[in-house]
């Protein structure tokens, strides 16, 4: 779609299927997106826009069986030694050598619920040297142990020597959120995953990993993939964000751009929808209807049966095609088509 | 004028104390002090916000109120059909007119209801229950309603799991309302819906208040949430109660130290490029080892010796606005900038 050079991530036309007993969900329907180098990609999606299924090609850890990529491709553009390596994660076997080189030190993710995501049997700084265990065997457990130690003072988690023997428990849910971004850095990956990393935590907590993320990233430099409910926080944190709808790319532009100038329906719905700490103080308009079940089949664009600006007999016929409305400014929608 | 005209209930020194067990013998070593010492009015038909991060202590005070839990102290005083039930000693009798009007909305539509129960059952068991209403009589409160809340006569013979989450939060709400309570205590009840259906509860939540001169206490932790639905709001920290006035001053011109750093913390949406989300370091405090003084002072940029020797006790610094800062007076806070603040009906 854009022209932007420095892409690490390109996803193209990706179809994922979960083939269950009550019927087949079609998770992503034909997914296009980049992610820039050294950027911040924000996510925006409620629950069945295929956000996290996204992030699972990514890291090629779609649970398979039910889960089956029908199409499409997802490109890693890794640099390496001056020149560029082209993996296509779809092509790869799902526990194979080559992908197993990549999560834990290419890509890397940071999940929702820190307490389920580490062990409780062994001690966080275990958890978070294991990477550099795995990916660098050549460098000692002392080693190892010094930059796990040095990795979990720069995310901000007070006397780093003494709590890197702690147990998950014994940490509070922002200082196991703080764990899992050192966990997560540890071996300076190229691209981190964030899904819904803060949604579980206080507002004040979040706004502190926000802040550490943006930090690590300008001294890393590594491309952020923040995936979120919550419109309000991803604007906070992302350069160029994207906005996902059962399955399909809605509506991508810069940040600013799409909250000044959201074009969807459905995004332009959704900012109505939401009560503001700061915006006027008017009755919410919600979306009407409800999420279509997830087993339905669209044949045109998944918002028809909720959109307020629908066209009976075009929008629901066929699907429409991303339009580039204004520069780098794309939306999904038969109201742009000329 | 007569204060208790238009008081609804008076919440008086309430504690809410959990004791912290150790070991094989479940030896009591210490407590919780989950709500400590809080008073508070709410006033007939207005909705009182409460806010604050988790432990706070914000669901233990709505359980108080509705009396999933037994205080450790204080009291509680209902004002309702020109009585007053003090709602620590409740008799039977008593007990079934408490029930009769103060009702709660849970924030999970998945976990609060029984799956093997219709629709019409669900509903119609508050009334059962409390022996209110039964047989024709009960179908025809349940079904009026369950109209009310936005869902279909024919939906009355189903079953949960035929309903989506933001259905299954009308269900709630029209359990809760079925008595037709004077009182409800909300707690988070669109935390857990979709971003699009939340406002679809919210602006229920606000019409049948209005329609029915409800009083809500509506718990959350969500600001921009209680910015919206609330009247007043009342700010907890670590059990206390640090703040509590009328929403505009509150948001605008905040007056205890915590409810900056809360207010500073919220995403904005308006002013987003400005950066105008600060972030300050610390967490809440370890509840059972709480700082002596006052409880905000070790994240507090204001704090100073006294508070850490005196601890502040909630007064009235203007009329109706309470804040329990021993600096009240001379601080001056930033808020979230003001805006037309009116409804537009």
């Amino acid at each position: 779609m854009q022209t932007t050079k420095n892409v690490l991530v390109e996803i193209e036309d990706l179809k994922v299927e979960f083939r269950l007993h009550e019927g087949t969900v079609h998770a992503l329907e034909g997914v296009s997106l980049r992610i820039p180098q050294g950027r911040t990609l924000g996510v925006i999606g409620e629950s069945g826009s295929g956000k996290s299924v996204t992030a699972q090609a990514i890291m090629g850890i779609i649970p398979s069986p039910p889960g089956k990529i029908v199409q499409g491709r997802v490109r890693l553009y890794l640099p390496e030694n001056g020149s560029e390596r082209v993996v296509d994660v779809t092509e790869l076997p799902p526990n194979g050598a080559e992908i197993r080189q990549i999560r834990g030190k290419e890509i890397s993710m940071i999940f929702q619920e820190p307490m389920t995501s580490f062990s409780p049997v062994h001690t966080i700084g275990d958890q978070i040297m294991e990477a550099i265990r795995i990916h660098y065997p050549e460098v000692s457990k002392k080693e190892a142990r010094e930059r796990t130690i040095e990795m979990m003072r720069r995310v901000g988690i007070p006397r780093p020597e003494q709590r890197v023997d702690a147990y998950p428990f014994q940490f509070s849910g922002g200082m196991r959120q703080r764990a899992m971004i050192a966990m997560a850095l540890i071996c300076h990956p190229r691209l981190v995953i964030a899904d819904e990393p803060t949604t579980a935590l206080d507002v004040t907590i979040e706004a502190q990993i926000l802040e550490l993320l943006q930090d690590l990233q300008k001294e890393f430099g590594m491309s952020i993939m923040y995936i979120s409910h919550d419109l309000t926080v991803v604007g906070g944190i992302a350069d160029e964000v994207v906005v996902m709808y059962l399955g399909l790319v809605m509506e991508q532009a810069a940040t600013d751009e799409l909250f000044d100038n959201p074009l969807h329906p459905y995004t332009q719905a959704l900012w109505r929808s939401i009560p503001t700490i700061d915006g006027e103080l008017e009755r919410l308009s919600p979306i009407r209807g409800a999420l279509p079940s997830p087993f339905a089949v669209h044949k045109g664009c998944p918002f028809y049966s909720r959109c307020e600006k629908r066209i009976p007999g075009v929008c629901e016929v066929s699907r429409p095609p991303m339009i580039e409305v204004r520069p780098n400014h794309w939306v999904r929608c038969f109201l742009y088509s000329e | 004028m007569n204060v208790y005209k238009d008081m609804l209930l008076k919440v008086e020194g309430l504690c809410k104390y959990f004791p912290l067990q150790r070991g094989f013998l479940r030896r009591t070593v210490g407590y919780i002090k989950a709500v400590d010492n809080l008073s508070l009015d709410v006033r007939r038909g207005e909705v009182l916000g409460v806010v604050g991060e988790s432990g706070c202590g914000k669901t233990t005070l709505g359980r108080c109120i509705v009396r999933v839990y037994e205080p450790t102290d204080g009291q509680m005083t209902l004002y309702v059909d020109g009585r007053e039930l003090s709602l620590t000693e409740l008799s039977g009798e008593e007990m079934r007119l408490f029930r009769r009007s103060v009702q709660m909305i849970f924030q999970d539509p998945f976990a609060s209801l029984n799956p093997r129960m219709s629709i019409l059952e669900t509903v119609g068991e508050p009334l059962l229950v409390n022996k209110i209403a039964s047989g024709r009589e009960l179908e025809e409160r349940v079904a009026k309603v369950i109209q009310q809340v936005g869902l279909r006569v024919e939906h009355l013979r189903r079953y949960p799991h035929s309903f989506s989450g933001g259905q299954r939060q009308r269900i709630g709400i029209a359990r809760a309302l079925v008595v037709e309570p004077k009182l409800v205590v909300a707690d988070e009840p669109v935390s857990a819906l979709d971003v699009s259906i939340q406002a679809q509860i919210l602006n229920l939540l606000k019409d049948l208040q209005e329609q029915q001169n409800l009083t809500y206490i509506f718990v959350s932790h969500n600001m921009a949430v209680i910015r919206y639905i609330s009247d007043r709001i009342a700010v907890m920290y670590a059990g206390k109660l640090v703040e509590l006035g009328p929403k505009h001053e509150l948001l605008t011109r905040p007056k205890h130290p915590y409810t900056e750093l809360l207010l500073a913390a919220v995403p904005r949406t308006v002013e987003r490029r400005r950066g105008q989300r600060t972030v300050t370091p610390g967490e809440p405090p370890d509840l059972a080892h709480l700082p002596s003084g006052c409880v905000f002072r070790t994240r507090c940029k204001y704090a100073k010796e006294r508070c850490a020797e005196e601890e502040p006790q909630l007064r009235e610094l203007e009329t109706g606005y309470f804040v329990s800062c021993h600096f009240a007076e001379e601080l001056t806070l930033s808020g979230v900038a003001p805006r037309v603040q009116s409804f537009a009906a």
